[in-house]
């Protein structure tokens, strides 16, 4: 579940964080990365967790697992992020990341008419097999090389537009929007009141288990 | 020349030399003045870069500590004897066993690497085989964009890669893109960009593509199966992971199952690259030595040696973030044993699985190894030329995700089990009734029917508070299950494992099937299993708040079922014993 009363006994993955009142609301979303090889999926989140910047980002095999917390207005918002690998060999995989997902990034080069493309096709993959409710961004990577790129801003903004997704060039280079995207997917995630709310914390294997865990109530 | 003519040349030599250097002195920070990087101290790369070429955040220690000292003077002796061994190949298997286990030296890496992978006699069985490849590569390669892609990010920290373009960044690149045409049916895969990355460090160029070859393509490592499409031999030895850790550290796996932290998340690497940048890299290249002498069952035993090493540590991180940073992270940049005590414990769980017979996965499926000749020339079709992508899945590729997602249910009805136990213990309250209620509905198939699916396996889940309450958002976990094909729900199973058999029964693939078929059935096995919580357990808590699960009879448990859940009764016995047994290694010293 997304929201969970601070007051009412967090599960262990919020029992740490420092505030504790009971006005704050605590929701917990599970967000996906996707996209071609290289086009900047893993530095994206080094920025926005760590806010470093990697000239050579290892290329992540299998996937990668971050978490960020920021904060909206009352309500304390966790991500955990899932970055995927780019190749197409690894697409096989993809399912058991976005399962479950209320949030995903579709990522593509702003340089490389292919990835915006591939950029496309995860886009209709997701609408086809992810959540129904499930929050999409488009983010136009490598925002900072502007001046040599190949797909126009319009063109996607459009395609984002028609398609139901947030969309926003970036740049985990100089850090451009990066906070940004994040903070849009979080703002239109659904954080209503406590029990009712959608299941944020349904990791990878799609089921929600580490709510229950100690603490809550010995 | 005379000695005569000899010595003015020398005397000139001098004077030139001379001159040169007071010049130098008398421009002094003109800028005309070149001075090399290493003149100045701001000139930090040799002072933070360790002796495999690696670049850390900060200095080295500038002096050596004795028990260091003590460690290059071992190393020294251990050189020579190397060499000696190495002029007399083969050696006695048990020399060979107790020297690479105490470490290959750093200095005879090169010639005991090449002997162990068979490099030489590689090279000398294919002479010419090589250029042709790499020829044929620079016109046909299909796999060029991904390659140059990763090869500009691989070992960026490392000397020899850190320079685009160096020396070894160009024969990274073109070891991958040959070996692309030599075994056109791999192609390439992330991952080996790493593996052959680790042999360059070692090897000249067209070594390596023989070394990476053997790994590849050799039975004893076999790890065409990981990189091919669909990652048969990954499954594979995924499934041989959790068989041992269910079997000797049943406390962790609980513990991992609970957490949701499927051996999936944290072992594709370390399995695809042999533990590089998952430990420090002096551990991984001991583990090297170790692998290439022993073949793939090192990968095995490592995977569990680490948890093993760490299990106390794991066993206090209570969520998935925390284990999975220290798994991904924490390990790498500190292990917390010196490379020796890792060694030694991975010796001695090596001992201990071969003793209870864990030691040797299942065997491969022939769609581990290359069914194509090795270096015959095939054109890639147009769809591959074009690097056209694909939008649905290969039949292959939907059995992955068929393997992962019976993965998952199959935990998430371990998980069941825990919570059911748990809930008996110490459920009060609101709050958690509802977050058990939310762990049931991801079972099932919709917060409505998520009576539904255990029912028919024996169980009444029975949601008092909120079973009115339909929340189309909340039952997207289990609505994922369903991507495959959108089939309405049918009997006796989870409705998303139902689909998944739909899905394939149209398939003509019949081995596909086959396998599902058997995962289902064993899936339900394990259903039958699941840990019940007494109905008495309601009172602990209001009756209106609570969830129940009641055994309706378990009109499914038929003998044959039963017969084939041995392992599981294992598993149940584990939990009534919360002491890990005298099987497990846990109680044995290592």
């Amino acid at each position: 579940m997304a929201t969970t009363p601070r007051s009412g006994g967090a599960g262990s993955g919020t029992a740490q964080r420092p505030n504790g009142t009971s006005q704050n609301k605590s929701c917990q979303f599970k967000l996906v990365l996707l996209g071609e090889s290289a086009v900047g999926k893993s530095s994206l989140v080094l920025r926005f967790v760590k806010g470093q910047f990697h000239e050579y980002q290892e290329s992540t095999i299998g996937a990668a697992f971050l978490t960020q917390t920021i904060c909206i207005e009352d309500t304390v918002v966790k991500f955990e992020i899932w970055d995927t690998a780019g190749q197409e060999r690894y697409h096989s995989l993809a399912p058991m990341y976005y399962r479950g997902a209320q949030a995903a990034i579709v990522v593509y080069d702003i340089q490389n008419q292919d990835s915006f493309q591939r950029a496309k096709t995860w886009v209709k993959e997701l609408h086809k097999q992810a959540s129904p409710n499930i929050v999409i961004a488009l983010a136009g990577n490598k925002a900072d090389l502007s001046n040599i790129r190949v797909v126009e801003f319009d063109e996607a903004k459009q395609y984002a537009e028609e398609n139901g997704l947030l969309f926003m060039e970036t740049s985990a280079k100089t850090g451009m929007n990066v906070n940004d995207i994040f903070l849009a997917i979080a703002k239109k995630l659904p954080k209503n009141d406590g029990a009712n709310n959608q299941g944020g914390s349904i990791r990878p294997n799609g089921n929600e288990t580490n709510r229950p865990t100690n603490n809550c109530c010995k | 020349m005379t000695d005569g003519d000899q010595r003015e040349a020398l005397v000139r030599r001098a004077e030139d030399e001379r001159e040169e250097i007071v010049k130098r002195y008398e421009l002094g920070l003109d800028p005309s003045n070149i001075v090399d990087p290493w003149e100045n101290p701001t000139f930090e790369i040799y002072h933070i870069t360790d002796k495999y070429g690696f670049m850390h955040d900060s200095r080295l220690p500038t002096t050596r500590d004795s028990q260091e000292m003590q460690l290059t003077k071992i190393e020294l002796e251990r050189d020579k004897k190397w060499m000696k061994m190495l002029a007399k190949w083969p050696p006695p298997q048990d020399k060979l066993h107790t020297r690479v286990y105490k470490g290959i030296p750093k200095a005879v890496r090169w010639p005991a690497w090449k002997k162990l992978l068979n490099v030489d006699q590689s090279i000398a069985n294919n002479a010419g085989v090589y250029p042709r490849m790499l020829l044929l590569a620079k016109k046909y390669s299909t796999e060029t964009r991904q390659i140059d892609a990763d090869v500009n990010r691989q070992f960026r920290d490392n000397l020899a890669y850190r320079e685009r373009y160096s020396i070894k960044q160009c024969s990274l690149f073109n070891v991958l893109n040959a070996y692309s045409i030599y075994n056109s049916e791999l192609g390439y895969c992330q991952g080996m960009a790493c593996v052959a990355g680790v042999l360059l460090l070692f090897m000249q160029e067209e070594e390596a593509f023989w070394a990476l070859n053997t790994l590849i393509t050799d039975q004893k490592y076999g790890m065409h199966g990981l990189f091919i499409e669909g990652f048969p031999k990954l499954t594979r030895f995924i499934d041989h992971h959790d068989r041992i850790l269910s079997k000797i550290m049943r406390k962790l796996h609980k513990h991992f199952t609970k957490h949701n932290v499927d051996a999936l998340l944290y072992a594709i690497k370390w399995f695809f690259v042999v533990f590089v940048e998952r430990v420090p890299f002096s551990l991984s290249l001991r583990v090297w030595d170790i692998f290439l002498l022993d073949g793939d069952r090192v990968i095995l035993a490592m995977a569990i040696t680490i948890l093993y090493l760490h299990k106390d540590e794991l066993l206090r991180m209570k969520d998935m973030d925390a284990i999975i940073e220290y798994l991904q992270v924490k390990l790498h940049k500190n292990f917390g044993y010196s490379d020796d005590d890792a060694i030694h414990a991975l010796e001695r769980v090596m001992k201990k699985l071969k003793d209870l017979k864990l030691d040797v996965p299942p065997p491969a499926k022939s769609n581990e190894f290359p069914t194509r000749t090795l270096g015959d020339f095939v054109e890639a079709d147009m769809e591959k030329k074009i690097g056209r992508r694909r939008n649905d899945y290969t039949d292959t590729e939907k059995q992955v995700i068929t393997d992962v997602i019976s993965r998952q249910e199959q935990n998430a009805i371990d998980v069941q089990s825990t919570v059911s136990y748990e809930t008996s213990e110490c459920a009060t309250g609101d709050a958690y009734s509802m977050k058990t209620y939310q762990s049931i509905t991801s079972l099932a198939t919709s917060p409505a029917n998520s009576s539904y699916s255990l029912y028919s396996n024996g169980y009444v889940v029975t949601t008092i508070e909120n079973a009115h309450d339909h929340d189309p958002s909340r039952s997207q976990s289990i609505h994922n299950l369903t991507y495959l094909n959108s089939q309405p729900p049918q009997n006796s199973l989870p409705n998303g494992l139902q689909h998944m058999r739909h899905s394939f029964s149209s398939d003509s693939d019949s081995r596909n099937r086959l396998d599902l078929d058997q995962a289902l059935e064993a899936l339900q096995r394990q259903q039958l299993h699941l840990h019940v919580t007494p109905t008495s357990a309601a009172g602990h808590r209001e009756p209106n708040q609570g969830i129940y699960i009641v055994q309706n009879g378990g009109r499914h448990m038929d003998q044959q079922q039963r017969d084939g859940a041995s392992a599981i009764d294992d598993a149940n016995d584990a939990e009534a014993d919360d002491n890990d047994d005298a099987l497990s290694v846990e109680n044995t010293r290592l």
